[in-house]
């Protein structure tokens, strides 16, 4: 293989193109001044009435041959390389003779600076980035790095780094580079997109330049295809005259061959209609909308069931099969078919008997079954049918079914995954009309391609533009943060909402941290790359956490740890955030620590759920804890976790939960996420899962008193709970750190105490009042309320028996009002 | 034949008079083919020839007299018969208006294309003569 631009077919049009394009603008322009003249010639008697004649032949002749000759430049000289297509090897070719007219320009440029017919690669990349600035600008804008700027630091760059002997090896490999893209994408060409991509993946000095950039290698390949797949689109719909743009056309005479549906087309709407005017690039999902196909295209049980999560594309997939039978690409039996949305509010808000309703039904399905080409879709299909057991909003079962076993009657339902589970699968002569067809989530690489679809759409709008990392962002923080909705949805309601909230704050480039800043301040977490702050207060956690926490100097560093590694990514992605069991005594600070970690994660020690799971010692306990169908319960951590994603979920007192908890935590702590009973995931993701148990606390108190090491307390008090049955080892194993709690000792109920009078003087102050109190206070009130059993627990109690009902009798008999100092001495209680 | 085929058209490509008489002689030619058989197709699609003229003698919008009652009635069937009859000649009178329509369209579209299959051979002639005859106004 070599390279040499003058020996191609492209090389006369490209001196063609350079050395006459002014001499044709000038001409073009020349025209348009002629035709000017003409129009205004005519209004006057200037000419003669031959003269006008022969000035009209002049003007159209000349303006034929310009059009003429330039469709000539435009459809056969800049296609005058050699096509690409059904080609293997290239043993002994001229790369250049593979290059489109876009891609040789630059080519033709950069070899005429060459030195003994060596080109620079630098030199090139410039000419390309010269000679298609429309093009280019688009590609380093999506990847986030401003045209203008770089174009700029060229000169500069080239001053520093002299041309070497890789520039000119760069050349070819880039150029043999292209060559396999264009191979393996199909191009026809070695079009520019071509050339750039390799320039960014091969050249050392652009692909070093673009990573201290912050690019992404991945993102280049996406926004080339991307741009790729827009310009191919955008040229396929162009071709009007082309047979599969005209036949788009729907015909006028179709409706003539089949019946009158007037109530029908009252009470519902035509998507086949609506199609027509979409924009419409269907993503993944082509096997259900096959399977769609084949089914209603058969005689017999041709009624579909359309069965996922809303926002996961069910009503596109449907929008798909109507552009397949619009576009004559389904089975014949499907040609001519009207899909029909029917709106079942309009249909049965006038009924007010149910003899109303039944008759308003009729007559619609009366209709659609004569018509002979009406296929009937019903949204929410679970509410209009009943199990027998469930009522829905209104049931139309009787009613529908001898319909559903006529042939000609053709019905698609369209429900959620616990509609479906509750109300239609269980109605088994309902269900045996139907054909299921499942919708899954789209994976978040379909997402990402459903978001160049819709993108433009909403760059036009809010006159933007969204990098590409900015997008992948959108995808991998709404997998994250909104676990509720389903793929795509989720990801354009999020691209949607930070298009609005960047137009309003007139940001022009939405870069991934302003996703990231945006997410936080929604779901108020922190997101994305860390802060300043956040960091210093990550570094420094377990001074956050000593602030509220007294003693525990081992867990508080074990939590900071694993806190640490999951915010900065190193801890594995698909997990909850944080996952502990904290064992020890009773009031030792488990439950404290837990509320210090949701006020420094999640910014108030509010944003915590907390379940006591002596609550759910029965068999039983799994029903209540992730519902029951047969009940139709919504499960207590079902309902709780859904609505507080973001929080610490706190277990408290773990043992004593039922064995079938445990083993449903074993997912939980395991995989981030678990099943309720209605089929919908409970996701954990971004959850601090803390579980606290006092399992193997009397043993504990007796090591202290041995006086036993504190590495060796902590396996020791694990093997107690796994020997005398309380956890299984498996179970322990999935906590990201058992943490075991130390027995308070004196000097930590000290400041315990310290504390606690600090927080009284904080809550006094809110109220209007000063508060003073001496060292003495503090150790006597510990020395009244110092009790090894019941620790922290024990203190808080005698501080709201002596001090707080004091101060409070006090501040009712009108001792002290608002201003007033409280003063607490040592010999005010005993 | 093929390798003769491909080295006459490699050469054409290379010489700008030789790939002019190519595009002009072949290439657009063949385009202008697909693009008139794809209005033809159209015309047919968009009036619903074929659908039309396979329902022609059905009823209007498939309105068709069904019996009510069971056992036989001469004076329902007699009903029955008058409108179906009636029916089936609204339908057809109305389809075949679409299908003449279409037709007449086919025909426009027959004649428009060899129309302009035949303009684009001598266009470069036409507008070089055209400019001739405007020269004379000087």
């Amino acid at each position: 293989m070599f390279i040499d631009i003058k020996k191609t077919a492209q090389y006369p049009a490209v001196r063609l193109y350079l050395s006459n394009r002014i001499l044709f603008s000038g001409i073009a322009l020349l025209l348009i001044l002629a035709s000017a003249v003409s129009v205004a010639l005519f209004a006057t008697n200037v000419l003669s009435a031959t003269d006008k004649k022969n000035f009209l032949y002049l003007c159209f002749g000349l303006d034929i041959l310009v059009v003429y000759f330039y469709v000539f430049f435009r459809t056969r000289l800049r296609n005058a390389g050699k096509v690409l297509w059904g080609k293997d090897s290239f043993e002994g070719e001229n790369i250049a003779d593979y290059l489109s007219f876009d891609a040789a320009l630059p080519f033709y440029f950069a070899e005429k600076l060459a030195a003994n017919n060596k080109v620079d690669s630098r030199t090139f990349f410039a000419y390309c980035i010269q000679t298609n600035p429309f093009y280019s600008t688009y590609v380093l804008e999506r990847l986030g790095i401003d045209f203008a700027t770089t174009k700029k630091n060229f000169s500069p760059f080239f001053k520093q780094h002299p041309t070497t002997d890789a520039c000119f090896e760069d050349t070819e490999r880039i150029m043999k580079a292209a060559l396999e893209r264009a191979s393996v994408h199909g191009h026809k060409y070695i079009e520019i997109s071509d050339v750039m991509y390799s320039f960014i993946m091969k050249s050392t000095f652009i692909k070093e330049s673009l990573i201290r950039l912050g690019v992404r290698t991945e993102d280049v390949d996406a926004v080339i295809t991307w741009k790729e797949l827009e310009h191919l689109h955008k040229q396929q719909r162009g071709e009007f005259w082309k047979k599969e743009n005209l036949l788009r056309k729907p015909g006028v005479g179709v409706s003539l061959a089949f019946g009158f549906t007037p109530r029908l087309d009252q009470h519902s709407q035509n998507l086949t209609e609506r199609v027509k005017y979409m924009k419409l690039n269907i993503v993944g999902h082509r096997q259900e909308i096959n399977e769609m196909g084949r089914v209603l295209a058969r005689m017999g049980k041709n009624n579909i069931l359309l069965v996922g999560e809303p926002g996961g594309g069910r009503k596109t997939l449907l929008y798909g099969l109507i552009r397949d039978i619009t576009e004559g690409r389904s089975e014949p039996e499907l040609q001519y078919k009207r899909v029909v949305l029917l709106n079942m509010g309009s249909l049965l808000s006038g009924a007010r008997t149910s003899g109303d309703i039944t008759q308003q039904i009729q007559t619609v399905f009366m209709e659609a079954q004569y018509a002979g080409n009406v296929i009937i879709v019903i949204d929410n299909f679970h509410h209009y049918v009943s199990s027998g057991a469930q009522e829905a909003t209104a049931n139309i079962t009787p009613i529908i079914m001898p319909y559903l076993k006529s042939p000609n009657f053709q019905l698609i339902g369209i429900c959620d995954n616990t509609g479906y589970r509750r109300y239609v699968e269980p109605n088994k002569d309902l269900f045996s009309q139907f054909e299921e067809v499942k919708v899954a989530e789209t994976t978040p690489e379909e997402t990402f391609l459903i978001l160049q679809n819709v993108l433009p759409m909403y760059e036009r709008m809010y006159h933007m533009v969204v990098t590409i990392g900015a997008l992948r962002e959108v995808i991998s923080l709404s997998e994250l943060y909104m676990p509720n909705v389903a793929f795509p949805e989720k990801a354009i309601n999020l691209l949607s909402e930070i298009c609005v909230f960047a137009s309003d704050s007139h940001i022009r480039h939405i870069l991934p941290m302003m996703v990231a800043d945006y997410i936080a301040k929604k779901v108020q977490a922190p997101v994305g790359e860390m802060k300043e702050a956040e960091r210093d207060r990550l570094v420094h956690l377990e001074t956050f956490l000593h602030q509220r926490v007294i003693g525990q100097e081992e867990a508080i560093s074990v939590i900071s740890d694993a806190m640490r590694r999951a915010r900065t990514g190193v801890g594995r992605k698909k997990k909850p955030i944080g996952t502990f069991l904290f064992l020890g005594p009773t009031g030792v600070g488990k439950t404290e620590t837990a509320k210090a970690l949701a006020e420094s994660y999640f910014g108030s020690e509010d944003r915590i759920v907390r379940f006591d799971m002596s609550e759910y010692s029965e068999a039983t306990a799994l029903d209540i804890l992730i519902g029951s169908e047969a009940g139709n319960n919504p499960g207590h951590l079902a309902t709780r976790v859904k609505e507080n994603p973001f929080s610490v979920v706190l277990f408290d007192e773990i043992e004593k939960a039922h064995r079938t908890v445990h083993d449903l935590f074993l997912q939980v702590l395991d995989e981030g996420y678990c099943t309720d009973a209605f089929g919908q995931k409970i996701s954990f993701l971004s959850s601090i899962i803390i579980a606290t148990s006092n399992a193997g606390a009397i043993q504990l108190r007796d090591m202290v008193k041995q006086n036993l090491d504190r590495t060796k307390i902590k396996s020791l008090i694990i093997d107690v709970v796994i020997k005398e049955g309380i956890f299984r080892p498996e179970f322990l194993n999935r906590f990201d750190a058992t943490v075991v709690f130390d027995i308070l000792t004196k000097e930590n109920i000290v400041k315990i105490t310290d504390l606690m009078f600090k927080r009284l003087a904080k809550r006094l102050e809110d109220k209007g009042y000063f508060f003073s109190y001496t060292k003495e206070v503090v150790e006597k009130l510990s020395d009244i309320g110092f009790d090894p059993v019941f620790g922290g627990r024990a203190i808080a109690r005698a501080m709201q028996e002596k001090i707080e009902g004091k101060i409070a009798l006090d501040i009712l008999s009108g001792k002290y009002k608002p201003g007033d100092t409280v003063e607490i001495r040592a010999q005010d209680f005993a | 034949m093929q390798k003769v085929v491909g080295a006459v058209v490699s050469v054409a490509r290379r010489n700008v008079v030789l790939s002019y008489v190519y595009w002009h002689f072949m290439e657009v030619p063949v385009g202008i083919l697909k693009g008139w058989e794809a209005f033809l197709a159209f015309g047919l699609h968009y009036f619903s020839v074929r659908l039309l003229t396979k329902t022609l003698f059905s009823p209007f919008r498939r309105y068709l007299s069904v019996k009510k009652v069971p056992g036989f009635d001469a004076w329902e069937l007699f009903q029955s018969l008058i409108f179906n009859g009636f029916s089936r000649c609204i339908g057809f009178v109305i389809r075949l208006c679409i299908v003449v329509v279409g037709l007449i369209f086919e025909l426009v579209i027959l004649f428009a294309g060899a129309l302009m299959f035949f303009i684009w051979f001598i266009l470069p002639i036409l507008a070089v003569i055209m400019v001739m005859k405007g020269l004379t106004i000087f």
